[in-house]
């Protein structure tokens, strides 16, 4: 006991100065990389003036939305067009995903046709489902579902055929029923594929969203986004982006980040 | 009770296994007996792998017959075989507890679930991992891991156990333990076992009897009764002697070189 | 399964959209029957303005990519040679991942007022940073394993580059092409909408559709997919299988 006190105290200072240092450092590339984008913008308002608006005008014009009434009117709309959206196509990419990764008939099947949905531009579903549904609620959602899915899709069918194969074999050799097969042995494997397919999905959703609502949606963020820019409020088209892309941000790292340390408690 | 006596658990006959027109496995003959621990020894790529998949029920063979007890596998009727296995790699399902992966593999056994507890236990202390019960895999050393697999493979009351160089991934500290431990643990359970090993001095140290195979596709070289008493010493003389002698007769069958000869001396 | 039942069961998938595409048909106003689509298609392929429009947009594509290319490469390189830097330059990656393309689209076209600049600029910001994020891995692990391995043989500079870590980058720069190529043809014709251009895919396209002419939305969609889709599977990966033939 004598000796480890005297050996231990060292290892931890030496382990709380090194992350010190990395976290200052951290810092101090955060703040250059902010201070520079800055510097740009500012630069790029005077050079491009009035097309880029100044920092200061964009900060006030945030402000002004973050208390208006009309603009969290349209982010919760916009919000529950990219949940819908965003649970939907998951959902069906992953059972897609799975389904075409464990077996080889589906998986031929459904491959000339992912390779064609992740041809089609995003403008062109919108467009589609407007002509095939009329301009609505359902439009957007089925444009973005059927533009986010086969992204899903690819993740977790890779994901599935990386698999360990080593234990679908323990699992047949002591007879381990289908379903304790899915439930214990794949899905679990799975499970940073899906949050990852997950990760890709929201992200993918609510950048699509701003697409899908500027060409089909009379409200919303995107539409907002995009009258402000028709009417060449620039001010306007900033401030609502930088708040929009901020709060999705946030909503990820958030959410997501703690689902993901509720589910892999097992790895370290 | 002598080997004879007691009633067959594994038996092939003229069991044969192809690739398309490719032999794998050339001609296997060969009876395992209750509480028998036969080792399977053989050079690299000789077909051992496509053997084992066979005698474990996961793939029928192209020619011959497979018994297990008193059932013949791979009929339309049959079942498949009930059997352990302890594979080179732990294999275990790291996002479940040790307790959780053994009651995996106990739900698709036939042991009544009110046994389960206390036969989780008795086998843990035999493997002397009891403290480990509700640990994560990860958080275990390699040894302690194949000692789970090992423990899993026991619980499922099975017909017999295969074990595919259970040893070969450990460092030679751990292996040597586990390896001392091993027959012992095999003869309290009364555990029927096919160890599968490249160490001859570890088939020597283990096996009750040996099958020699010849370079692919395999047949028996020859069905070799392992002359020593038990318990044995792992560094004993006698030992190697035997393994001596087993290298001599196996070098022609292998084309094994004068200075891997030596090496394996 | 053979390659022939794989093909077998591909060929049904898309002999199952032209029934699929009938029923669409006959059950909604807008979606046009695939006789009428089939029956224009070969005066819209004789048309010279189908393919000028399309070739606007493929030298945009080009243009943007190529671009973006060069700027991930740089942006991995500095990223995997110099920590600080790396990280900074982390925060413009996250940045433009970040940023949706209809907002870079509309942003190029306030500034650059529709010049092909503007298009260019927009797929290639939109682009650079998944090159970024993919080589730098590529890199990372080339660093990784290879360095010490180049040391203990003593090989030139060149030697290095065409030998040693070119075969190892190699996958990780197809693998981030083949992203950034997808994402490029469907950033341009965003950029094409949002940024209100005269001329190729994304124009024509909005054209038609504003103005009701449903067979032409039709036709510049499925000559526009078979033009994406021959990039791809005809020259990306051929591309990759001829790099990589002594797999």
């Amino acid at each position: 006991m004598p000796e480890m006190t005297l050996k231990s105290p060292p290892l931890p200072r030496g382990l709380l100065a090194r992350s010190v240092d990395l976290g200052t450092s951290r810092i101090s590339a955060a703040a250059v990389a902010l201070i520079s984008i800055l510097i740009i913008w500012h630069a790029g308002s005077i050079v491009f003036r009035p097309w880029i608006p100044t920092i200061p005008s964009t900060f006030v014009e945030m402000g002004y939305d973050l208390t208006s009434r009309a603009f969290w009117g349209d982010f919760a709309l916009t919000m529950g067009r990219v949940l819908a959206a965003f649970a939907a196509a998951s959902i069906a990419g992953a059972v897609i995903g799975v389904l075409i990764g464990l077996n080889e008939k589906a998986e031929a099947f459904f491959q000339p046709l992912l390779a064609l949905a992740l041809a089609v531009p995003d403008p062109v579903y919108i467009i589609f489902a407007i002509l095939a549904v009329g301009t609505g609620e359902l439009a957007g959602f089925i444009a973005l579902t059927v533009a986010v899915a086969p992204f899903v899709t690819n993740i977790v069918r890779s994901n599935v055929h990386a698999r360990d194969t080593d234990l679908d074999e323990m699992a047949q050799v002591y007879h381990l029923p289908r379903g304790v097969r899915l439930a214990a042995v794949l899905f679990p494997q799975l499970v940073p594929a899906f949050l990852t397919a997950m990760r890709f999905s929201f992200a993918l959703s609510w950048k699509l969203v701003v697409v899908v609502e500027a060409l089909g949606q009379p409200d919303g963020i995107g539409a907002a986004i995009f009258n402000s820019f028709r009417l060449l409020r620039m001010r306007e088209v900033a401030a609502t982006a930088i708040i929009f892309i901020i709060a999705m941000q946030l909503l990820e790292r958030g959410v997501l980040g703690r689902v993901e340390k509720k589910f892999l408690r097992w790895r370290d | 009770m002598t080997q004879e006596t007691r009633p067959s658990i594994l038996k092939c006959e003229d069991l044969g296994v192809s690739y398309g027109a490719v032999p794998a496995v050339g001609r296997l003959d060969f009876d395992i007996r209750k509480g028998e621990f036969v080792a399977i020894l053989g050079p690299s790529g000789c077909g051992k792998s496509s053997m084992l998949n066979v005698i474990s029920g996961l793939r029928a063979p192209t020619r011959g017959r497979v018994h297990v007890k008193d059932q013949e596998l791979f009929t339309p009727a049959s079942k498949p075989p009930r059997l352990g296995y302890v594979f080179q790699s732990h294999r275990l399902l790291p996002w479940r507890t040790v307790r959780q992966n053994l009651e995996i593999a106990l739900a698709a056994s036939e042991v009544p679930r009110r046994d389960w507890e206390a036969r989780i236990d008795e086998i843990l202390s035999i493997l002397h991992i009891a403290q480990f019960k509700d640990a994560w895999p990860m958080r275990l050393s390699g040894g302690q891991r194949q000692r789970v697999s090992i423990a899993r493979a026991l619980l499922v009351d099975p017909a017999y156990i295969l074990m595919d160089e259970p040893l070969s991934t450990l460092d030679e500290v751990t292996a040597r333990s586990l390896r001392q431990e091993l027959t012992g643990i095999c003869q309290r359970t009364d555990a029927t076992v096919v160890f599968v090993t490249h160490s001859i001095r570890e088939a020597v140290y283990l096996a009750d009897r040996i099958l020699i195979l010849t370079r692919g596709p395999a047949e028996i070289f020859e069905d070799y009764t392992v002359p020593l008493e038990r318990p044995r010493d792992y560094d004993d003389a006698r030992i190697s002697e035997v393994e001596a002698d087993i290298v001599r007769r196996v070098q022609a069958p292998w084309g094994l070189s004068v200075e891997k000869e030596k090496a394996v001396a | 399964m053979t390659p022939l039942q794989k093909q077998g069961w591909a060929g049904l998938a898309l002999l199952l959209l032209i029934p699929a595409w009938v029923l669409a048909a006959s059950n909604t106003t807008f979606i046009e029957h695939p006789m009428i689509v089939v029956r224009e298609l070969p005066p819209f392929l004789a048309n010279p303005e189908t393919w000028s429009n399309i070739g606007i947009t493929l030298a945009r594509v080009a243009a943007g990519l190529a671009l973006g290319v060069v700027a991930g490469f740089v942006a991995a390189f500095v990223m995997t040679r110099s920590r600080f830097l790396g990280e900074v330059l982390g925060y413009y990656v996250t940045a433009a991942l970040r940023t949706p393309s209809a907002i870079a689209a509309i942003l190029a076209l306030a500034i650059f007022k529709g010049s092909e600049t503007g298009y260019a600029l927009v797929v290639a910001f939109i682009t650079f940073p998944y090159m970024a994020v993919g080589l730098r891995d590529g890199l990372a692990n080339a660093d990784r394993d290879l360095d010490e391995m180049s040391q203990v043989y003593h090989l030139g500079l060149l030697a290095q580059i065409r030998h040693v870590w070119a075969p190892y980058v190699a996958p990780f720069i197809f693998a981030a092409l083949r992203n950034a190529h997808a994402l490029a043809w469907k950033v341009i014709v965003v950029a094409e909408i949002f940024g209100a251009a005269k001329t190729g895919f994304g124009a024509k396209f909005e054209h038609a559709w504003s103005y009701m002419l449903m067979t032409e939305v039709h036709l510049w969609l499925l000559v526009f997919m078979v033009i994406v889709l021959f990039a791809e599977y005809g020259l990306i990966r051929q591309a990759e299988k001829f790099v990589f033939r002594w797999r």
